[in-house]
């Protein structure tokens, strides 16, 4: 019969093994940066606003051909996960798809996140001991009714790691 | 140490340090610490974000009332005279449009409407119909506002170029009868849209 000891010994270094699989996964967010349409001197007649982060680092530009409303300051949004393991680790990333800006007086819907953003299809994989950019986009719609002054929201997004 | 012949991995039994223990024991515990641990490095995690979202809006564009329509001074023929300011292709001023013999003694000026923007955009106005004049005889309408006056609303509008300043020049038409005496005024209400 095995004794008590024994038993208790067996179960420790079963947990140890435990806590050193767990920290295997340690890929982590280690930056995040908010995407920002920045100074926006809007078009009197209204304008869409898009940044377009399908491929990287990207501005705000209006959609308009003659990019009818002035635009200085922006820039996409930026999650960076490393990892400092020896193994490869993939992440899906669920980005909230709209969200609502409010301002005075009024409120901007912000859509299409998950359309403009990077890795919202299929994820990414984190090389071991590496890391991952990925850039955060979407897309304004405005009257130009809008009252001068600063909008903002809150955007949700969820990271799988498996 | 101290170990009997068997084989651990048949049931026989093992004594270490002066205790015996069963090897079947050890085995399948052993097995059981292994899948335990193998199943836990398979499980995945989530990991939510809240990141605020801001932007700025300053727009530039905004029109004034930067000078009032003034039909000038009058000197009126007591049968009555008819005076307009064309103002459809650019600033003018007060002109006799009737036969009678009044005398401008101030020729007056346009209206005009300034807007300025850092963007580019076209520009049209809703003229109203007439605006009434009050004094001291009888009421004064101002008349043809829309075709006396720039980029009325029915038209292709006036473009502002971006960083510019573009002003609007307003006129009218004024039918008196000969019983007008005085200082008239009044307040015209324009639409300026933005396209």
């Amino acid at each position: 019969m095995l004794s008590n000891s024994t038993l208790l010994i067996f179960c420790g270094i079963c947990m140890n093994i435990f806590f050193s699989a767990n920290n295997l996964q340690a890929a982590e967010v280690l930056r995040t940066d908010p995407p920002r349409f920045g100074n926006i001197d809007l078009h009197p007649g209204g304008d869409v606003i898009r940044i377009d982060a399908r491929n990287g680092v990207a501005g705000a530009q209006s959609i308009h051909p003659t990019n009818r409303s002035i635009i200085t300051g922006s820039r996409s949004g930026l999650l960076r996960i490393i990892s400092d393991t020896n193994a490869e680790e993939h992440v899906d990333i669920v980005f909230q798809n709209s969200i609502l800006l409010t301002g005075p007086g009024s409120t901007i819907n912000m859509r299409d996140i998950d359309t403009y953003s990077q890795y919202s299809s299929g994820g990414v994989d984190i090389p071991a001991g590496g890391y991952a950019d990925i850039s955060i986009g979407g897309e304004i719609v405005l009257t130009g009714e809008e009252s001068n002054g600063q909008y903002s929201g809150n955007l949700a997004i969820t990271l799988h790691f498996q | 140490m101290a170990f009997k012949q068997d084989n651990p991995f048949q049931g026989g039994k093992m004594k270490l340090n002066g205790r015996n223990f069963h090897s079947r024991y050890l085995a399948g515990t052993l097995a059981a610490g292994i899948i335990c641990c193998f199943a836990v490095t398979a499980l995945a995690r989530d990991q939510d974000l809240t990141l605020n979202v801001d932007l700025d809006i300053t727009s530039t564009a905004d029109a004034t009332a930067f000078r009032n329509l003034d039909f000038g001074v009058i000197d009126l023929d007591p049968a009555g005279d008819d005076f307009e300011i064309d103002s459809s292709a650019g600033d003018a001023v007060s002109t006799k449009t009737s036969a009678g013999t009044s005398i401008l003694s101030s020729t007056g000026n346009a209206g005009i409407i300034r807007v300025v923007g850092n963007t580019a955009f076209n520009i049209t106005v809703t003229y109203p119909t007439s605006v009434t004049l009050s004094g001291l005889g009888s009421p004064v309408n101002v008349i043809s506002i829309a075709s006396l006056s720039q980029a009325p609303d029915s038209g292709a509008g006036l473009n502002h170029t971006a960083g510019g300043t573009t002003d609007i020049h307003v006129g009218g038409e004024i039918q008196l009868s000969g019983d007008e005496d005085g200082t008239y005024s009044g307040t015209m209400a324009v639409t300026v849209h933005f396209n």
